[in-house]
């Protein structure tokens, strides 16, 4: 907080308290946009307790209006709705949150080109009793699109102040600002229920919603709200008697003619378009419609699919040779620093446990940094576009078939770069069923941790061979690998569909926004924002993992023998003995066993973890001294080849189905709140790859000897 | 539960599904089931009784139909469209 010491006393008070105010919209009305336009950088991205539904609260920056408190709520079509979204956006402007206070003032930002389903919204919000003020929003499209809103008009039918606004080009925002101080200073309340003229049945909905007890209230309008939200059947009722009254009144509305699910909304609806009809006026008819042309394309069976599939393969394209350069930027780097550490730090555990461990837990995070840089400029471009909607649609009818959904092409593909942003972008799927189903499968998307395990198995074991004259056979066993995990990810979603979520309704229902052109600075920000919480999540749990790594395998200490030998009986030696019998039927020693425990940890440990038990130093997947160490390691007591093939195949395999990452694991328990997901997931996965990797390991040493 | 009085045609909505064209108008007549989460969704979103919509696009291979309504796009698959009891719309 400023400090206050030459303000005077009722100034300081003034500002001690803030004026909270809560931006409310539908999804894409631009309320992010206008919340950054108001906030600059002073706000932070945090989630309603309990629930992975983000919330922004930031502090306005322009000058003068410093007391502005704002908070960007989830969107909503309906605050009776009942999606999460809606039902916390509801909950958050009636105070209902247990940790959030309720509003002062509420903008309602409303899409001046969409404008009836957005003043539908508006005049539930009117209802609530906060004073409101209404952003007509877009005012640059609207004049393009030749829209004349006539605001005086919407004010005065609204009873509410209406400025028009451009969150886009900042336009207004000071005028804004000024209507929500005057609203939060004033005690009149806008005027409430002006949709409906049946005085009868706001009685009668007022009468149930006082039956129930969940919601301390006696504020009349609340309670017409509350039976509101009964008679549509968003709330259940909470006694026999209050059911009783309920039915009464369906009953009563249904003789007389009346859909009693539908009577809110469409009162409400015939008398927000009697006023969106007479304030917006269509000045210029000649809107061309570009959408329409694009979509012809985009979504047409041949021409659609073949460009959707040419987007997705420049995508991944871009992201592994684009990323490559800085990743390779970021592994010399931290190379670097763990030689110069070593110079600088006397020998002893202090340096093994800063070089060795820290300092390659931390590299370990950031070399993914650049792919998902990458990857977030692609989706976040498609998405400004509007490309992304047009891929869902043309996707859906496959992806239900294996019983997911066009939504969940989004954070499968974001899961080929890391299942940890795949799993946060899931949750724009509304369906319970569909989410989970996403979520479980979207670590079998072969994540580019896996890439250095492929390329060490693949370079020390796959011939270099050309197979029907062009094809590289190495190039193809990588490519076989990942197609083994998506057609056992769309597997395992079909029995999911077929077992456990059987019974679970599946819905699609998506808004086609208009095709635009994308913004930098939003683009730049959503990279931002991904790459933030990649390191937050992965940073902390990769870092802790490394260390504990590390400690395994530096203890118990031995004064003499060779490093092989310290190895051998360190912790992780021991573990790794332990669990040989377990692994040796997918062909695997116990120093392989040690390097897969430590890559439960995450994937990539494996390829640092292989270099330490077999001594040695400096090595990344592509040296030489590694690839050969590992294809000439011999058994000591018969003194065969340790490795083949058939353990390479295996191996890869074990890693294209292994729940292995531990931040997958945690982010799907904050995700999904709870223990039992990320339970199934480890075990379905871990199960999964050890079948498919005793069978691999089988079929191919039988058929390669 | 007592039964809502809106007649339900939508056995014979279920053939006309399969003429959809784009630019075909129709209006909504009724929504089955309006208690139920599909149905409260697209009434808040505005397709409620009397309202229009105009076919957009039709996804190939049996995936979503686009509606225009209201000045907005959606979305929506063939067994959610059927929720609506729908006539031709001709002016
Ligand atoms: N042209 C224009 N586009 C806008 C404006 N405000 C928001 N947008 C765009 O509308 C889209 C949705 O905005 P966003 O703020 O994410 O909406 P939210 O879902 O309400 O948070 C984004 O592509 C924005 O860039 C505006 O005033 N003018
Ligand atoms: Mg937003």
């Amino acid at each position: 907080m400023s400090t206050v010491t030459a303000v005077p006393p009722v100034a300081a008070k003034a500002r001690s308290k803030p004026l909270l105010t809560a931006l409310a919209g539908v999804p894409n009305a631009g309320k992010t946009t206008l919340f950054n336009a108001l906030t600059g950088l002073n706000y932070k991205v945090a989630n309603y307790p309990g629930v992975t539904v983000e919330k922004r609260v930031g502090t306005c920056h322009l000058a003068g209006f410093e007391n502005i408190r704002l908070v960007d709520l989830p969107g909503a079509y309906s605050l009776f709705g009942g999606s999460p979204d809606e039902v916390l956006a509801a909950d958050h402007l009636m105070g209902r949150l247990p940790k959030e206070d309720k509003p002062d003032v509420v903008i309602c930002v409303v899409d001046a080109c969409n404008i009836e389903r957005n003043l539908f919204l508006a005049s539930q919000i009117i209802d609530i009793g906060i004073p409101v003020v209404v952003a007509l929003n877009m005012l640059d499209i609207a004049k393009t699109r030749g829209l004349s809103v006539r605001k005086e008009l919407l004010a005065k039918n609204l009873g509410v102040a209406v400025v028009d606004i451009s969150g886009r080009t900042k336009t207004n925002t000071d005028e804004l600002l000024r209507a929500v101080a005057k609203a939060g200073s004033g005690e009149k309340r806008p005027g409430r229920y002006r949709w409906c003229s049946d005085k009868e049945f706001l009685d009668s909905a007022k009468s149930i919603g006082r039956l129930s007890r969940s919601d301390d209230t006696d504020d009349p309008d609340e309670l017409i709200g509350i039976g509101i939200g009964l008679l549509s059947g968003s709330r259940q009722a909470e006694s026999a008697k209050q059911r009783e009254l309920l039915l009464a009144m369906r009953k009563q509305l249904v003789e007389q003619g009346v859909d009693a699910g539908a009577y809110e909304t469409e009162e409400r609806y015939s008398w927000v378009n009697s006023i969106a009809s007479r304030s917006v006026v269509q000045v210029d008819g000649t809107r061309k419609d570009l959408t329409e042309k694009l979509d012809r394309v985009l979504t047409h069976p041949v021409w659609g699919l073949l460009i959707f599939l040419m987007i997705m393969g420049t995508m991944f394209q871009s992201i592994f040779t684009w990323a490559s350069i800085p990743m390779d930027f970021i592994d010399s780097l931290f190379a670097d620093v763990q030689v110069g550490l070593k110079s600088i730090i006397p020998p002893g555990q202090l340096q093994s446990l800063i070089a060795d461990g820290i300092v390659v837990g931390v590299g370990s995070v950031l070399i993914f940094i650049p792919q998902i840089a990458v990857l977030y400029l692609f989706i976040s471009v498609l998405e400004e576009t509007g490309y992304l909607s047009r891929a869902a649609v043309l996707l859906d009818a496959f992806m239900r078939r294996v019983g997911l959904q066009g939504r969940s092409f989004i954070p499968l593909l974001s899961s080929f770069a890391c299942a940890i942003p795949g799993i946060m972008a899931t949750r724009s799927i509304p369906s319970f069923s569909d989410r989970m189903a996403t979520i479980l499968i979207a670590p079998l998307m072969s994540c580019s941790a896996r890439l250095p395990v492929y390329t060490l198995l693949i370079a020390a074991f796959v011939p270099r061979r050309t197979v029907a004259g062009f094809l590289s056979l190495q190039g193809l066993v990588f490519l076989g690998l990942y197609l083994l995990g998506i057609v056992g990810a769309l597997a395992i979603a079909y029995l999911l569909r077929k077992t456990v979520f059987r019974s679970s309704p599946s819905h699609f229902l998506m808004e086609m926004p208009p095709y635009r052109i994308p913004v930098a600075g939003q683009v730049l920000k959503t990279i931002w924002e991904k790459c933030a919480v990649f390191v937050k999540n992965a940073g902390t749990v990769i870092l802790a993992c490394s260390i504990l790594l590390w400690f395994l395998a530096s203890y118990p200490k031995t004064t003499d023998g060779s490093p092989s030998e310290a190895v051998r009986q360190s912790y992780a030696g021991q573990l790794g003995q332990a669990i040989e019998p377990i692994i040796e039927p997918l062909g695997y020693d116990w120093k392989l066993g040690v390097s897969i425990i430590a890559s439960f940890a995450a994937r990539e440990v494996f390829v640092s973890s292989v270099a330490l038990v077999n001594n040695l130093e400096d090595v990344d997947e592509e040296s030489d001294s590694l690839i050969d160490a590992i294809r000439n390691a011999k058994d000591p007591e018969t003194g065969e080849h340790s490795y083949d093939l058939a353990t390479a195949l295996s191996l890869m395999v074990f890693f294209v189905f292994a729940c292995q990452c531990m931040s997958t694991l945690a982010v799907c328990k904050r995700e999904t709140g709870g223990w039992k997901w990320p339970i199934v997931m480890f075990v379905y996965m871990t199960a999964l790859a050890y079948g498919a990797a005793f069978v691999t390991f089988r079929l191919s040493s039988s058929l390669l000897t | 539960m007592h039964k809502c009085t809106i007649p339900n045609i939508f056995s014979t909505m279920k053939s006309s599904i399969l003429q959809f064209t784009p630019g075909a108008k129709y209006r909504i007549e009724a929504l089955r089931d309006s208690y139920s989460y599909l149905s409260q969704r697209l009434l808040s979103l505005g397709l409620i009784k009397g309202a229009v919509i105009e076919i957009a696009n039709i996804a190939p291979f049996g995936g979503p139909i686009e509606v225009k309504c209201r000045g907005y796009n959606l979305s929506l698959r063939r067994d959610e469209l059927a929720i609506l009891t729908l006539t031709p719309f001709v002016i």
